[in-house]
């Protein structure tokens, strides 16, 4: 279910920043569509590897916001080194009218911040806050961009902007705010970004070896659907269809088209012969025909899971080629093999982009009933089981490569060159030749152009990059690969994938990516976050530095037992906010919720980063201009409840924020009688 | 006095509480101290057992009674606690009312409690909701005299008077009701009781009732007057009253256990009913002092402030105060408050320091009252039952009579019956809202009767009841122009796609299909003004014009309240052809709570808010009295709205400065439309393109100032009719105030 990757002048920008201007632009209302030109979203973000003050090399992107995080020793990106480096994010800030702003920042390091040309901060600051700058006045519209960053001697390096204004307190600048116009640097490096992403995504390290696996970015370790038992649960006819031609029966398909010639189709079926012959433990065959009320409950399902999202629903016409149909899936599973596997996708298949939903054995039997209902007949043809057609096909297995990606415990005997020996003249041969003649006997991949250029313009850099993990781009790649926004952002009560990064701690964000979270935070809503557990940490520490956050959350001082007493009181009904009407608290329900369910609070504390928790309860709206959540709190920071801390907002925002740092352990807000 | 088969006695009526009933009590949301409640409430038997304006009422010896005012009916009878809180003005909870609490030991059918002029206890009624004909029973209200109650109805013309109590004795409870009756005009016939199977029968004025378990219940009738007698009809108890039998106090004893518990009763009981025409003794004789906060905000240009009137929050008997209607006496030093939860509070020595203001209670008791208006010093509320009318009989400065001035609506189980506000006209006719039963949720609705989610009109004489308008979901509060002109907000839910301000036209349907009450529904045309759900209202409060000088430039205008935001603007109006149309500008002040029922004192001409936290609000206490204060200062905001072919008008108080004025880039704009559906609100949709989601950015090409420098006129791309429109802007006035501030409109047509 590959989504196609961007074309080549895509800049690495994440698909799902583009969602998150549509969502953002009620937050900050932006001019748009005047110009003829009209600025595209982000800002354009050069890098440069610097020695001493010279600079060694560049790399150019964008990225939506003024936010980074580089943990020291790290590279700044896949194709500069680790060690010093600048950065300058360039573009337009705007504003819906004429107005005053303040700019300050979080940073490790030194920043200049210059708007319509005149320095609005200057400051070398040791991993702390600056103070705000002075007054910037923006006119309507855009106002002309331009932030240069150096990181620091000592430490990790990190920059977060923050702006504010009359109407609200510091926060990031809003994402729709942000835009550039295009520069000709970006098209070359997002070809690169681009080709390097196609190398990986196409496992081309499998057969050219690069780098060691542990020593390289975590996608050379990506693998295939394992062959171990294999006949047990794929039918023979669907693979030996499959192997002749993947992209016949997928058009999205990563596996490339390993026979050839006159005796293509019966090496096919020789290699299906003998994967056939693979067996294991077979799975339980259902006992009786799903009826029809067992597949209109399938069906209800498909819709709960949202497995839209992906696929394209059965019975219907929708034949969306970015998505995975299920016309197959009656001739590709054995019988009984369907529920096994959407019980358990990542079985035999680590890397697998179908998640994992816990369904109980009764929701898989339903779902692969319905999905079973609307495909195609099987033929019905048995696996050759002479000893020569097998044992031809297991020869095939290990000489056309199919071992370099699919596991069994038999020797390949496929060899081809080490990546190091694919000098760059060589990426017009082979896998990359121009015609499927010119391909003789390499596996065919059906590339298109951009691809085959992108690729080359790979290969012509040094290929470090190949063990440059930058976390923000590998969850960009994979979180555009996993469809995230397919859901996230689309479906009532997902949160907007690119509001996930800044807000989730990423030791919680692990957990529940990788499906180890016990409870369902939004219990009301019946769709349910599936695990990618293969995926979980690489996401949750990208996700998080990509918006200028440290992987690891910092420690916090103990519990201030005094802050909790004031926190339950602000919480309660009796002098509070009473919080508890729409947000359980612990094992105590919520008691008044009208299309306003909350999270229990007793979640939040190992949930969401600190600061975002503060600017969600300071302000809900500016981070959610649909949340029914009350805004208690106006923009000086007063709040309406003066018993408390003289009705300073943040100090009773983090007195409540104590009492929720005790989680299960939070007691009732209600005052004993 | 005759002789009973089975002698009752009365031990003295012992309040003693069970534990149940304190653990319910400690609660703080049900009372111990004031001898009823009123509520929905559901009884175990017979069958659906619901009284739907009921009355729980302590009768002492931790015994209770339900009373239905509606069908005139005692419901049932239980002990061992009180009533349940389950609701949303007790505990909270949605879609559920209280329930009885302890053993029931008897009940009534939910059927007429009298008979009509045939005998017959069929429900006359099209639905069971509402009260009965007034021919054939009307419910007078009640006295309060110390722990007593006595109930005052009307049957067939025959005024009666009764009085529940209980006896008790050797671990038994009887429920007493006592009555005094005037001479029977048209025979009576009264349903006492039933059990479900029983069979049984009358003899000597004892009736007795056994269940197939063996239970028993029995009825003893004591100085019954001439004529009159108990009956078995079937498995049901009943009392005839002939027609001409004398003025008389008679007593009706009910007791019910198993069979070898029934010769416990010895004795016999003495009627007597609490003299409750002098009044009784008061309940809450303590003032609570409080002081009052002035300046607890301000307007950036110091034209208005808010001044808090701190209210009882803290009280001697731990009562929860939700403010819910306000009006003032005419002397503009007290102002009564009723509560949510059914209390009247009135605060006098309002002044300008506000430092001795002083709380007294003045009524308990009451179901939902969510409006309050005084006429001629006399408080008028309006509650999910009825509008009441409270008399003080002795001039101890609490009710002694709470008399039903109006209960000829509906009312179901539905949690969300709400019924919002009081006002009266120049005439003197009353006003007010009930809203739609909305399910637990938010969503959709359950039962509707006949005046769920209907704008109703009570005549002065509090006689005749008229539906004026129709098709609301959640209208909060009424405004109602000197001249006569009504207002109504609404909330947003199903088929209303954000909250309105609907600017009544007698006969209107206002949106909501399901309460629109015709066949076939009515075309619906636009409210006044849509407010961005968002930003300016997600729950609104009331209307109110200004009628006093002393408040600034606004003598006239038309104010609203958002519940939600706890804001209050100004709405300006302007007339398109049949439709009106217009917009809000915020008056930048903070409450201290919800911002819900605005009025003006007559004295100091001031505004004053009061406000609660019940649902989604934005209020942080839980009530809040403000007085929003004219300090004399010059005002610097919009103050009126016009559209037409040239653009948008946008009037200020003070003339402009010119340069800025002019600058479009000192403006800037959004707007969107919602869709109005069965599903719950909306979401944004572009103007210029239905079908996305979204809000379009206004292209404000050009600002002119009229010569008096006081009016700009904004030229705005592909300006069109748009449900919410916003104009912010940056200006200052001529004499270098700055005036940062946006208004928010609804444009219905282009003239």
């Amino acid at each position: 279910m590959r989504k196609r990757l961007c074309q080549p002048h895509q800049k690495g920008l994440r698909t799902a920043f583009f969602l998150a201007v549509a969502v953002a632009s009620v937050v900050f209302n932006l001019p748009t569509a005047h110009a003829a030109d009209k600025p595209e979203p982000g800002l354009v973000v050069t890098f440069a590897a610097l020695a001493g003050d010279t600079v060694k090399a560049t790399d150019v992107t964008v990225l939506p916001n003024v936010w980074l995080y580089v943990p020291v020793g790290k590279p700044p990106t896949p194709f500069l080194p680790a060690g010093k480096f600048s950065v300058e994010w360039a573009g337009f800030v705007s504003s819906e009218i004429r107005d005053n702003y303040t700019f300050q920042a979080e940073l490790n390091g030194t920043l200049k911040l210059e708007i319509n040309g005149a320095a609005a901060l200057d400051v070398s600051v040791k991993a702390t806050n600056t103070a705000p700058s002075k007054p910037v006045r923006l006119n309507k519209g855009t106002n002309a961009f331009r932030l240069h960053y150096t990181s620091p001697a000592e430490g990790d390096a990190f920059v977060r902007l923050l702006w504010s204004s009359r109407e609200f307190g510091p926060e990031p600048v809003a994402l729709n705010a942000l835009t550039h116009d295009t520069v000709p640097e970006l098209q070359k490096a997002g070809q690169l970004r681009f080709g390097r992403a196609l190398f990986v995504e196409f496992r081309c390290a499998k057969c050219h070896a690069g780098p060691a696996p542990d020593a390289g970015i975590p996608e050379l370790t990506v693998d295939a659907p394992a062959f171990e038992g294999l006949g047990s649960r794929r039918n023979y006819h669907w693979m030996a269809r499959w192997i002749a031609d993947p992209k016949s029966m997928r058009s999205t398909a990563r596996m490339p088209k390993l026979v050839h010639g006159p005796k293509a189709k019966d090496d096919a079926e020789a290699i299906a012969a003998f994967l056939a012959s693979l067996k294991s433990d077979p799975a339980p065959k259902d006992a009786k025909e799903a009826g029809a009320e067992q597949i209109e409950a399938g069906r209800k399902l498909f819709e709960t899971l949202h497995c839209i999202a992906c696929h394209n629903t059965p019975g219907t016409t929708e034949n969306d080629p970015q998505k995975v149909s299920f016309n197959h899936v009656r001739e590709k599973f054995a019988p009984g093999g369907l529920v096994k596997f959407l019980l358990k996708p990542e079985e035999d298949y680590a890397w697998i982009q179908m998640p994992n939903f816990k369904l109980t054995v009764d929701e898989a039997a339903r779902l692969a009933a319905f999905l079973e209902s609307a495909a195609d007949k099987p033929e019905d043809v048995s696996a050759p089981t002479a000893v020569a057609v097998v044992e031809r096909g297991k020869k095939l297995a290990q000489t056309t490569g199919c071992l370099n990606c699919h596991t069994l415990k038999i020797e390949s005997q496929f060899k081809t060159k080490s990546l190091a020996d694919l000098t760059p003249d060589k990426w017009r041969q082979g896998c990359l030749a121009e015609n499927a003649d010119g391909q003789a006997k390499a596996p065919q991949f059906n590339f298109a152009s951009s691809e085959r250029e992108a690729l080359r313009a790979f290969a012509a850099t040094d290929r470090a990059s190949l063990a440059r993990h930058v976390p923000a781009e590998f969850a960009e790649r994979q979180s555009r690969i996993l469809r995230c926004a397919e859901c996230h952002g689309k479906f009532e009560g997902f949160p907007p994938f690119e509001a996930i990064g800044g807000k989730l701690k990423p030791e919680w964000m692990k957990a529940f990516i990788g499906g180890e979270v016990a409870y369902k935070p939004r219990p009301w809503i019946e769709a349910r976050m599936p695990a990618f557990s293969r995926y979980a940490e690489g996401l949750a520490i990208g996700l998080t530095e990509e918006n200028g956050l440290p992987p690891r959350t910092p420690a916090e001082p103990s519990i201030d037992m005094e802050a909790v007493k004031t926190g339950r009181k602000l919480v309660s009904a009796n002098g509070g906010f009473f919080c508890a009407s729409c947000h359980a608290v612990g094992s105590m329900a919520a008691m008044q919720v009208f299309e306003s369910n909350g999270i229990n609070l007793a979640y939040t504390g190992a949930r969401l980063q600190k600061e975002h928790y503060h600017r969600w309860v300071r302000n809900p709206l500016r981070l959610d201009p649909a949340s029914k959540m009350p805004v208690y709190f106006d923009a000086e920071g007063r709040s309406p409840l003066t018993d408390y801390f003289n009705g300073d907002a943040e100090k009773q925002i983090e007195a409540i924020w104590q009492y929720i740092r005790l989680g299960d352990k939070m007691p009732p807000p209600v005052e004993p009688q | 006095m005759k002789r009973l088969t089975v002698f009752f006695t009365v031990s003295g009526c012992l309040l003693l509480g069970s534990l149940r009933a304190q653990a319910a009590n400690r609660s703080g949301l049900l009372q111990e101290d004031f001898p009823f409640q009123g509520a929905c409430i559901s009884a175990k038997f017979p069958g659906h057992n619901v009284a739907m304006k009921g009355l729980a009422i302590r009768v002492g010896n931790d015994a209770n009674v339900l009373f239905d005012t509606e069908l005139l009916r005692m419901a049932a009878g239980w002990t061992g606690g009180y009533i349940t809180t389950k609701g949303v003005a007790l505990d909270g909870e949605h879609g559920v009312h209280p329930s009885i609490d302890g053993e029931q030991k008897f009940g009534a059918a939910q059927l007429p409690g009298w008979a009509d002029n045939r005998g017959e206890f069929a429900d006359p009624r099209p639905e069971p909701f509402g009260p009965l004909p007034d021919d054939w029973a009307h419910w007078d209200g009640l006295y309060v005299n110390g722990p007593n109650v006595v109930l005052a109805y009307t049957v067939h013309g025959t005024k009666i008077y009764e009085q529940p109590s209980s006896a008790a004795k050797d671990g038994q409870i009887a429920f007493v009701r006592t009555f005094k009756t005037e001479k029977v005009k048209e025979a009576l016939l009264m349903a006492v009781c039933e059990a479900e199977g029983a069979t049984g029968n009358a003899e000597n004025n004892v009736a007795r009732l056994t269940t197939p378990d063996g239970k028993v219940t029995a009825v003893g009738g004591v100085d019954l007057p001439k004529g009159a007698g108990l009956e078995v009809l079937g498995n049901r108890v009943l009392m005839r009253l002939p027609q001409g039998a004398p003025a008389a106090t008679f007593t009706l004893v009910i007791w019910s256990g198993s069979a070898v518990d029934l010769p416990k009763f010895a004795g016999f009981l003495k009627p007597a009913v609490v003299d409750f025409a002098k009044g009784g003794p008061a309940h809450w004789p303590r003032e609570v002092a409080t002081k009052g906060v002035l300046e607890t905000s301000r307007t950036p240009d110091g034209a208005y402030v808010t001044d808090s009137l701190t209210p009882p929050i803290d009280n001697p008997w731990r009562r929860r105060v939700r403010f819910s209607g306000l009006d003032f006496f005419s002397d503009g030093k007290r102002a009564a408050l009723c509560t949510w939860d059914g209390d009247i509070w009135i605060v006098s020595d309002i002044d300008d320091r506000l430092e001795n203001l002083k709380w007294r209670r003045f009524a308990s008791g009451m179901y939902e009252t969510l409006g309050l208006k005084i006429v001629d010093d006399v408080i008028y509320t309006s509650g999910r039952d009825q509008l009441t009318r409270y008399f003080d009989l002795n001039n101890d400065g609490e009710a002694d009579y709470y008399e039903n001035f109006c209960n000829r609506y509906t009312s179901t189980e539905g949690f969300h019956e709400f019924v919002f506000d009081l006002q009266t006209d120049k005439d003197g006719n009353f006003y007010f809202a009930k809203a739609g039963p909305v399910n637990p949720g938010g969503a959709g609705f359950q039962r509707i009767a006949a005046n769920a989610g209907t704008l109703m009109k009570v005549s002065k004489d509090g006689k005749k009841l008229e539906v004026i308008a129709t098709g609301f979901r959640a209208p909060n509060g009424i405004g109602v122009s000197p001249t006569g002109q009504l207002t109504t907000g609404d909330n947003q839910g199903t088929w209303v796609p954000t909250d309105p301000l609907n600017w009544i036209r007698p006969g209107g349907f206002y949106g909501v299909v399901d309460t629109a009450h015709r066949d076939p529904v009515p075309e619906f045309k636009p409210p006044l003004m849509w407010f961005a759900y968002r930003e300016y209202d997600n729950s609104t409060g009331g209307q109110v014009w200004v009628t006093t000088d002393q408040w600034g430039p606004f003598k006239g205008e038309l104010l609203d309240t958002s519940y939600g935001k706890c804001a209050l603007y100004l709405i300006m109006k302007q007339e398109v052809g049949d439709l009106m149309q217009g917009g809000a500008v915020k008056f930048p002040v903070r409450f201290s709570s919800s911002a819900m029922r605005p009025r003006f004192n007559p004295r100091d001409g001031q505004l004053y808010v009061a406000g609660l936290q019940g649902w989604q609000t934005e209020a942080a206490r839980i009530t809040g009295l403000d007085r929003v204060r004219y300090t004399g200062k010059p005002v610097y905001m919009a103050r009126d709205l016009k559209v037409d072919k040239a653009g948008v008008q946008i009037t200020f108080t003070q003339p402009l400065d010119p340069k800025e004025a002019v600058d479009p880039q000192n403006y800037s704009g959004r707007r969107w439309n919602n869709h109005r559906t069965s599903s719950y609100g909306s979401d944004d949709y572009s103007v210029a393109d239905d079908n996305r989601k979204g809000r379009d950015h206004l292209n404000i090409t050009g600002a002119r100032l009229s010569p008096d420098g006081k009016t700009v006129t904004l030229s705005i791309e592909d300006l069109r009719p748009a449900m919410v429109e916003i104009i912010k802007f940056s200006l200052k006035a001529k004499d270098g105030t700055p005036i940062n501030s946006e208004i928010q409109h609804t444009i219905n047509a282009i003239p």
